[in-house]
């Protein structure tokens, strides 16, 4: 039956799987645990960081993870650029000065996503509608808006998210395919939309944690790690399915 | 034979901090600025032809009345 194993009782949980003769050559990451590994105002960063760092860099556990991990970690970082970005756009010292009707649309976005940061405690991330409004303002005034729009995307995300996309690869992370020469051993069957609806709809998880529990049952590989609670409510909810490895305080609010 | 690739969560890190840390050039910032100054015209006369025609007229009688 799956477990959900807590990042305090990993080194007995390997140990245990080494002990039933079970190889533990790499494991599948959510995109919350690599968006969570280089960005510290998330909540488990450092808890996170450390039992990547500590437990799976020192016993050589490869990772894997699905191509649509990288999407969910690109968009993650396309809006938290475009926040700080524009946020430092408007702030005095930036040297910037946008017309006052510019400066309007961006505070007033700004204003919604601090009294989200104050009264819930949320990242201090624009949303995606948030975004829209900002550039919906910049192309209201035309071509020159447009063009004003367009360098400021030059200047705060055009450069960066191509280097974050570059430290991706730096993690040394292998996108899962049963289609690669050098994977092939690594799976036990073929990944399918099919089971990934069937163990979407089984308790209702997101998509595309579907996707990489569907990844993890289709290959070798042991466990996943990640840090949204979906996984784990699969895992209990269906005995076929392998483990997932969560921080502690995660597993306590279940 | 699978070649085992290991992570390095701290070049990962460090190169992401790179990233969002990235400096803005004088020259960004002077061709923003030239942009921000076509725009603010472009905003200007927008606001300047969607007046009402009414305020234009003084002499009109309807504008008098408001």
């Amino acid at each position: 039956m799956g477990q959900v194993v807590r990042f305090s009782e990993f080194d007995d949980y390997l140990a245990d799987l080494k002990r039933q003769g079970i190889s533990v050559e790499g494991a599948i990451l959510d995109a919350n645990v690599i968006i969570t590994l280089n960005y510290e105002p998330k909540k488990f960063h450092t808890r996170t960081f450390e039992f990547v760092k500590n437990k799976l860099e020192k016993e050589e556990i490869a990772l894997y993870t699905t191509v649509n991990t990288s999407q969910e970690y690109l968009e993650f970082y396309r809006r938290l650029l475009l926040t700080e970005g524009l946020r430092t756009a408007i702030h005095p010292s930036s040297g910037i000065d946008l017309s006052n009707k510019k400066k309007q649309a961006i505070k007033a976005q700004s204003s919604i996503l601090y009294n989200r940061e104050t009264h819930q405690g949320a990242e201090p991330v624009f949303n995606d509608r948030e975004i829209k409004k900002i550039r919906q303002s910049f192309f209201q005034s035309g071509k020159v808006g447009i063009r004003l729009w367009k360098i400021i995307c030059e200047t705060y995300l055009k450069k960066q998210l191509q280097m974050e996309f570059k430290a991706l690869e730096r993690l040394n992370v292998s996108y899962l395919s049963s289609y690669k020469e050098d994977q092939k051993e690594i799976f036990t069957k073929k990944i399918t939309w099919e089971e990934a609806i069937e163990l979407c709809t089984d308790v209702g998880i997101g998509f595309s944690d579907s996707m990489i529990l569907n990844a993890l049952q289709c290959t070798h590989l042991p466990f996943a790690i990640t840090l949204d609670s979906d996984m784990a409510y699969a895992v209990m909810g269906n005995p076929s399915l392998k483990d997932v490895v969560m921080a502690d305080e995660l597993i306590d609010r279940i | 034979m699978t070649t085992k690739r290991i992570s390095d969560v701290e070049a990962f890190k460090k190169d992401s901090d790179k990233a969002r840390n990235l400096p803005i050039s004088e020259e960004q910032i002077k061709r923003i600025n030239e942009i921000a100054r076509e725009a603010e015209l472009e905003e200007n006369e927008m606001d300047e032809t969607s007046l009402p025609k009414i305020a234009k007229r003084p002499d009109d009688s309807i504008s008098a009345q408001i």
